[in-house]
């Protein structure tokens, strides 16, 4: 067993084009004074990569631009019981400010350097389908039950358009892969569709909720019912040239738009919640949240309640 | 067109969009001038408008005077120092080692020096 005090490890904050970034980074050097700070990098892989290059440890906490972490976080301690938990990479949940759910979407993580170095995503794909969109198919990659921060990706339309676009698009995915429509309900797994419905539909109560609604709603749209591909969705490139396409339609008419399509042939509720009840939602739900121990996993906990 | 769908364009339509508030910066302060911290919040307490660079910068080693940022430059320096007539009587051999007035003893006093 090794244990290690978080606040020992190096913790970088990687920023992009994030509007609160600023801000967060204040708070965040108030918070942990010797974060240091990963900014411009385009590219999540090569982000990652400087990061890793930054950090002077050799496992070390990694904080996406528009998150901000709960101070309590860096009192805990890492309990590494065996060699694959040296290795692993974990991902805590977050908080998400516009609609309330709580997984590993803009989470605090912890990586080694090995891993980042060693890592082939998005960019830097090795041509299996999982690593084409998203990096948490890799089995030491592991998704953690506790959630020690909130995520804020409503700074600008932009920034939640690009928020709810990207989730819309990756709930849709069954390991990185585009089901077909007959497929849909049956091969995504129902926690997606769960978390996806939300994206759908909740948020109105914040500065820009209804973009990030309006992206979500167009992720899915062009995922499942175009041939548009879905690959591009890691691209900030080809993300850039569809907020273009959209930038100065109102929200309120992409949200519109979509409904009946999602409705009637991916049977997703069209059932958008306005701003009192959002809040409403967003009070209630996950209301009775409890953290289980920094180092419990997701899987403990399913296998615990499944009875594996 | 669905009742949700009604509900919400009837909403829409009356949506007013919140009014963008610049972002400022501001440094809190004591009333002796003395920084507290940095916020974009609203905060209660003493505060001066800076700006952008100053707010990054977050710099706790200065003082607020007529509304403006001042960096301290004065240096402080304390130290241990032997001393004749005051002090803590030490052993002469080991400042760690503390001994009674009546026994040999050094005594050593802490000094503050600014430059």
């Amino acid at each position: 067993m090794t244990n290690i005090d978080i606040a020992d490890l190096d913790c970088i904050y990687l920023t992009y084009d994030e509007p609160q970034q600023e801000e967060f980074w204040v708070k965040i050097r108030n918070m942990v004074p010797w974060a240091k700070r990963v900014n411009g990098v385009k590219g999540s892989d090569a982000a990652h990569k400087a990061a890793a290059d930054a950090s002077e440890t050799e496992r070390f906490i990694l904080i996406d631009g528009d998150n901000l972490p709960d101070a309590k976080f860096f009192n805990l301690t890492l309990e590494l019981e065996n060699p694959d938990y040296l290795k692993a990479v974990f991902r805590w949940r977050a908080r998400n400010h516009v609609n309330g759910l709580m997984y590993g979407n803009g989470g605090l993580s912890s990586w080694t350097r090995e891993h980042v170095w060693n890592m082939r995503t998005h960019e830097a794909t090795d041509g299996r389908t999982e690593t084409e969109v998203e990096f948490c198919f890799d089995p030491l990659y592991w998704s953690m039950h506790d959630c020690y921060s909130t995520t804020y990706p409503n700074g600008s339309p932009k920034q939640a358009w690009r928020a709810g676009f990207r989730e819309g698009v990756k709930m849709c995915l069954d390991r990185g892969r585009r089901p077909s429509l007959g497929e849909f309900r049956d091969r995504v797994h129902q926690r997606n569709l769960d978390h996806l419905t939300i994206w759908h539909n909740v948020g109105l109560d914040v500065d820009q909720g209804a973009w990030a609604i309006a992206g979500a709603r167009m992720g899915t749209y062009k995922t499942m019912l175009t041939d548009w591909d879905y690959r591009e969705v890691q691209s900030f490139d080809n993300l850039e040239q569809i907020w273009d396409s959209i930038n100065g339609i109102d929200p309120g008419e992409l949200i519109v738009q979509y409904q009946t399509q999602l409705q009637t042939q991916l049977d997703l509720p069209m059932n958008i919640l306005l701003p009192k009840e959002s809040e409403f939602f967003k009070h209630h739900y996950r209301g009775n949240w409890h953290n289980q121990g920094v180092m419990v996993r997701e899987i403990d906990v399913i296998r615990k309640h499944e009875g594996w | 067109m669905t009742d949700n769908t009604t509900i919400f364009l009837d909403f829409w339509q009356n949506y007013q969009w919140p009014d963008t508030i610049p972002t400022t910066y501001k440094l809190y302060h004591n009333g002796d001038g003395e920084p507290i911290t940095y916020s974009v919040e609203d905060l209660s307490g003493n505060y001066i408008d800076i700006t952008a660079d100053e707010f990054l910068s977050a710099d706790m080693n200065v003082v607020v005077k007529d509304k403006k940022i001042h960096k301290i430059v004065v240096t402080r320096l304390s130290k241990l120092k032997p001393n004749n007539d005051t002090g803590t009587a030490c052993h002469p051999n080991d400042i760690t080692v503390i001994v009674n007035n009546d026994q040999p003893h050094k005594l050593w006093c802490l000094t503050h020096d600014k430059y």
